[in-house]
């Protein structure tokens, strides 16, 4: 049963995920029906997995939410801008409880019972029309539901007694001295609906089988007409059964739940009235003999004694479950029940030990390539065996080629693996919502997030990672980046804000940003609060860029007024660190009055890079094709010298540091030589634009390396992010560019650009 | 010290099966459980800002790791011409691997931990010496020689 | 119960919770179990399947095509106008019911549901 729960854990994120795209979609003023179903379905998804593992808070609340979202399927009401808060709101609160059920935190009940209320109260308004519809959607779940008691009690773990339960015969059969005379005549739709008069009897069978007695079978074939005119799909016989006494009628009933419209049939205890029952149903083919209606309740409640045959029988059953269905009122959870709820509440604790889910869902057809794939690969490794035992020079010339086709079916088989990883950025996306929501309510400011490509897709590693940066952001964007209503108003726009979060596709890069429509970056008051707190001497002269960029200082905080929401333990400098991490760089743009855009790109993949070869001092090393603007030949006019010992190169009037490798990384002991003309040079840009020129021997060549983890026995190498392997077998360094551009700049003494180091730091 | 006493605990009996290397002319040993493989020395990648004792890094089926140069680390004159020299691939308990390069594996010996004689210095590297076959061997904490790698600041 | 021929079921239900629970109760009780993620997923493994199921159970509320849909389409296959069909069902709404029956369904099961009421449906329509 675990691992099923597991299933229902997974499904529950997946349809959470769906009532969030659907619920923003309302929002955003959709109410196509097929949305609305959507949303209304993941409820239920929800609910009816839940009710199967007897996570009663779960089920209760679920209900509830269904029990609205009907009443916006069912057009009672429409989804309105209060509607949709509502709904968002316990979707949050779903949310939780399923994270409780799963071994999370536990919710707090005022939580539940605020949403639950607000919930009633939006289906209870709007059902005015509909008085009873307002009763169901109170508290009540509807007795068929689960047949649990009305006053919402938890929903017991086990599973309740249904319909055709035939095994509560001790207890509930009358001890009736007379056999029981069933008599019944399926209808032509009986055998249309895939069902047989043979099911019946087996089944009237299995329950003298279990009081030990015997059925008494006659058929009754009157009705057969000659073989000539028998049509296949009609019905011409009836039978009549002799019970045990044992059998209870209810049980007997039960036998003929499915099909008490399609079948006549009568259950009388044989005795005083005997034989009168038969003839009403037996005897005429309509069922307009029907000579009572008895509501099921009373026929569980108490069963009848000795039914006469006028009230009992046919029973013409009204009720969505026939009486039959729940023949015990009051069902406590048996003790195989309770086992059944100890052995799920088990299996909720191991779920909470359990990280973060190990598997994921891909799509076949991206298998299927894969597969595709491998299938030619192996092909293409045939054919070089063969070609590689030849000697001829067209076979050289061939084996050529074919390496080639192989290379470039690895590089095709790369990609169809990375589509295997890919995941769409909306898991995370939709998970913004929530944390604008909530941070909006805090700030008491009205903001709306929209989402935007939603179905880029990345390696699910990033994924998982972008959570917190973005998480950080949006707070940031929600406090400082939106103004309050009024603020908003006397400016002249409108008193919601607006935020768009958006993914997009960029030469082979996932570019993310965070757009608001706030007042903009008051850099006046950054660079005040950057002197004030010592990050900046006053004097730093600063483009508008690298004050922006200032708010991403340690340190830094926009000291006015630190909100309990974005000053929660965090600063930007962090967000940029988490950015960096995942090899890119946060930009900015910021128009006075008009709002704030954050950007930054993501490599589709952490495990594959494209880099330039290079080598210094006998090492090969890489260099991450992304930081490399340019490649050159030093003249040596244009290299200045520094009193330190360090050079720096103007190219085209851009002045830069020149870093010469080897030295900086240690690896020659040999004094840089005099001169550098004539040197080779990459130009290197780190996270925040600044560059500078690597000195190197030589550049080898441009390829894709898998980067591979050096910390992991070793220790951090400044100057060095990570490693890899080259075709050889032998280790090169994945070179760090920012660091080395940072540390370079850091050491030549010029003030912005120290500010500019530091940024860059 | 703490590595000592967990081996005790590792066995009932106290004995400890140990690999013998020879680094010049001193014999030392570690526990076999924490060898992975031995194997030859081949070109390492050299490592910026390294320790003298870190030859360099080498790839072993695709986990990078670092080779130590134990003559090095032990400050005895390494034996470069010799052509036993070979790389025993360790890996430590929290997981770390690398390579100790060493002048020659000589053999396996069960070491009797109550045998071990423990030498003064705490933190060392060298946990103890022990006598086998008349010959004088040093029980090399390998613990303190990874931390060591993982952790060493650079000198630049 | 006398018969050993081992019977084949086809579950259509969009919840990979519902479908693991039905398949890990049918096969612990020894059916033969096929599933369709929804109902067009399952009229497709419906007319793949060679043994071709004995009874199907299927969810209502689905995606692309729901429980009505599938009723409907499987009574309309010659080969299957009398296969039994049980719905599962969560839903309270008669209406509900009414449908299906009127679509043809043979019987319905309410969930939750318990491995025993499941297997007692399931004979109860291929006895």
């Amino acid at each position: 049963m675990d691992d099923i729960l597991q299933i229902f854990f997974q499904e529950c994120d997946e349809q959470l995920q769906e009532l969030e795209r659907g619920l923003s979609a309302l929002s955003d003023g959709e109410s196509e029906h097929e949305t609305v179903n959507a949303v209304f379905r993941a409820v239920h998804s929800i609910k009816g997995g839940a009710a199967s593992f007897g996570l009663d808070n779960l089920v209760r609340f679920a209900h509830v939410f269904e029990n609205s979202l009907d009443g916006l399927r069912s057009g009672r009401f429409a989804p309105t801008h209060d509607v949709v808060k509502v709904f968002l709101k316990a979707m949050d609160v779903l949310s939780d409880l399923v994270n409780e059920a799963r071994g999370g935190a536990t919710v707090d009940s005022a939580r539940v019972a605020e949403s639950h209320a607000e919930l009633a109260d939006i289906s209870g308004t709007g059902s005015n029309q509909n008085a009873s519809q307002a009763a169901t959607t109170e508290d009540v779940i509807p007795a068929d539901f689960s047949p649990v008691p009305m006053d919402f009690e938890p929903v017991p773990a086990d599973f309740e007694p249904v319909p055709f339960d035939f095994d509560f015969g001790e207890e509930e059969a009358p001890p009736a001295a007379a056999s029981l005379l069933v008599t019944f005549r399926p209808h032509d739709a009986l055998y249309e609906r895939g069902d047989d008069a043979r099911n019946i009897l087996i089944g009237l069978a299995d329950l003298a089988r279990e009081c030990d007695g015997e059925i008494l079978t006659t058929c009754d074939r009157s009705a057969l007409p000659p073989l000539a005119d028998l049509l296949p799909d009609k019905s011409y016989l009836s039978w009549q059964v002799v019970l045990p006494p044992a059998v209870s009628e209810d049980n007997a009933n039960a036998v003929f739940d499915w099909i008490s419209e399609d079948c006549d049939f009568s259950i009388v205890r044989e005795g005083a009235e005997a034989a009168a029952p038969q003839e009403p149903t037996i005897e005429q083919p309509e069922p307009a003999e029907v000579v009572a209606v008895i509501p099921p309740v009373e026929d569980h409640e108490a069963p009848p004694p000795a039914p006469t045959p006028s009230v009992a029988h046919p029973v013409q059953i009204l009720s969505p479950l026939p009486a039959p269905a729940t023949p015990d009122a009051h069902p406590g959870p048996s003790p195989a029940g309770s086992a059944a709820s100890s052995t799920a509440n088990g299996a909720a604790q191991t779920a909470a030990r359990k990280p973060e889910q190990a598997s994921i869902r891909v799509d076949l057809h991206r298998i299927d390539d894969l597969m595709d794939l491998v299938g030619e690969l192996v092909i293409a490794q045939a054919a070089i065996e063969s070609l590689s035992r030849r000697t001829d020079a067209a076979g050289q010339h061939e084996l050529v080629q074919s390496i080639s086709s192989m290379q470039s079916l690895t590089r095709d088989i790369q990609d169809a693996v990375m589509a295997v990883r890919a995941q769409p950025v909306r898991a995370v996306f939709q998970r913004m919502q929530r944390v604008v929501r909530e941070a909006s309510s805090m700030t008491h400011k009205d903001i709306v997030l929209t989402l935007e490509g939603e179905d880029t897709e990345v390696d699910r590693t990033l994924v998982e990672k972008l959570t917190d940066p973005l998480t950080h952001m949006l707070r940031n964007a929600v406090d400082h980046g939106i103004e309050s209503p009024e603020a908003r108003i006397a400016a002249g726009k409108p008193a919601e804000g607006h935020i768009v979060l958006s993914a997009e596709h960029r030469s082979g890069r996932i570019l993310i940003t965070i757009k608001d429509d706030g007042a903009g970056i008051n850099r006046q008051r950054v660079f005040e609060t950057a002197v004030k707190r010592g990050v900046i001497p006053a004097d730093a002269v600063l483009s508008d860029d690298e004050v922006n960029n200032l708010i991403f200082m340690p340190g830094f905080s926009t000291a006015a007024q630190v909100s309990n929401l974005s000053g929660r333990g965090v600063g930007m400098d962090v967000v940029k660190q988490a950015i960096q991490s995942l090899g890119s760089r946060i930009t900015i743009s910021s128009i006075p009055g008009k709002g704030t855009t954050f950007g930054f790109s993501l490599p589709l993949t952490l495990a594959i890079l494209d880099g330039m070869l290079i080598s210094a001092s006998g090492s090969t090393m890489v260099i991450p094709i992304s930081s490399v603007i340019e490649t050159m030949i030093v003249n040596q006019s244009d290299v200045y010298a520094l009193p330190d010992g360090s050079n720096v190169i103007s190219i085209r009037g851009d002045c830069m540091p020149l870093i010469p490798l080897a030295t900086v990384l240690k690896l020659s002991n040999s004094p840089p030589p005099d001169s550098l003309d004539a040197s080779v040079i990459l130009v290197v840009e780190n996270e925040s634009g600044a560059r500078a020129a690597l000195i190197v021997d030589e550049i080898r060549d441009q390829t894709q390396v898998v980067i591979k983890s050096i910390e992991s026995n070793y220790r951090q190498i400044f100057g060095v992010s990570a490693a890899t392997i080259l075709g050889d077998g032998s280790v090169s360094l994945i070179l760090d560019v920012s660091a080395l551009v940072a540390s370079a700049i850091g050491h030549i003494d010029i003030k912005p650009s120290n500010i500019r180091a530091e940024l860059a730091a | 010290m703490t590595e000592q006493t967990e081996l005790k605990e590792a066995t009932d009996t106290k004995i400890v099966k140990m690999i013998v290397f020879a680094i010049g002319v001193q014999e030392y040993c570690i526990p076999i459980l924490s060898v992975r493989e031995i194997r030859g020395f081949e070109k390492t990648t050299t490592l910026p800002f390294a320790p003298p004792y870190v030859c360099g890094a080498i790839n072993l089926r695709g986990i990078i790791l670092t080779v130590v140069d134990l003559a090095v680390y032990l400050n005895v004159p390494p034996q470069t011409d010799n052509p036993r020299r070979v790389v025993v691939i360790v890996e430590s308990k929290n997981g770390v691997v690398c390579g100790l390069l060493v002048d020659r594996v000589i053999d396996m010996a069960d070491i009797n931990l109550n045998d071990v004689q423990a030498v003064s210095e705490d933190g060392s590297c060298l946990g103890g010496l022990v006598l086998v076959d008349n010959r004088m061997i040093g029980l090399l904490r390998l613990e303190t020689v990874v931390g060591q790698l993982v952790t060493d600041t650079i000198s630049e | 119960m006398t018969e050993k021929k081992i019977l084949r079921v086809l579950t259509i239900d969009d919840s990979r919770t519902m479908q693991g629970m039905l398949r890990k109760a049918l096969e612990e009780a020894g059916y033969d179990v096929i599933q369709g993620g929804d109902g067009i997923e399952g009229i497709e493994v419906l007319e793949s399947a060679d043994p071709p199921p004995n009874v199907i159970i299927t969810d209502i509320n689905m995606p692309r095509m729901d429980g009505f849909g599938v009723i409907e389409a499987v009574r309309k296959m010659p080969a299957f106008k009398h296969l039994p069909i049980i719905v599962l069902t969560t839903e309270s709404d008669p209406e509900k019911k009414a449908r299906a029956r009127a679509a043809g369904a043979t019987g319905w099961i309410i969930k939750p549901f318990s491995s025993d009421s499941l297997v007692a449906a399931i004979r109860r329509v291929t006895a």
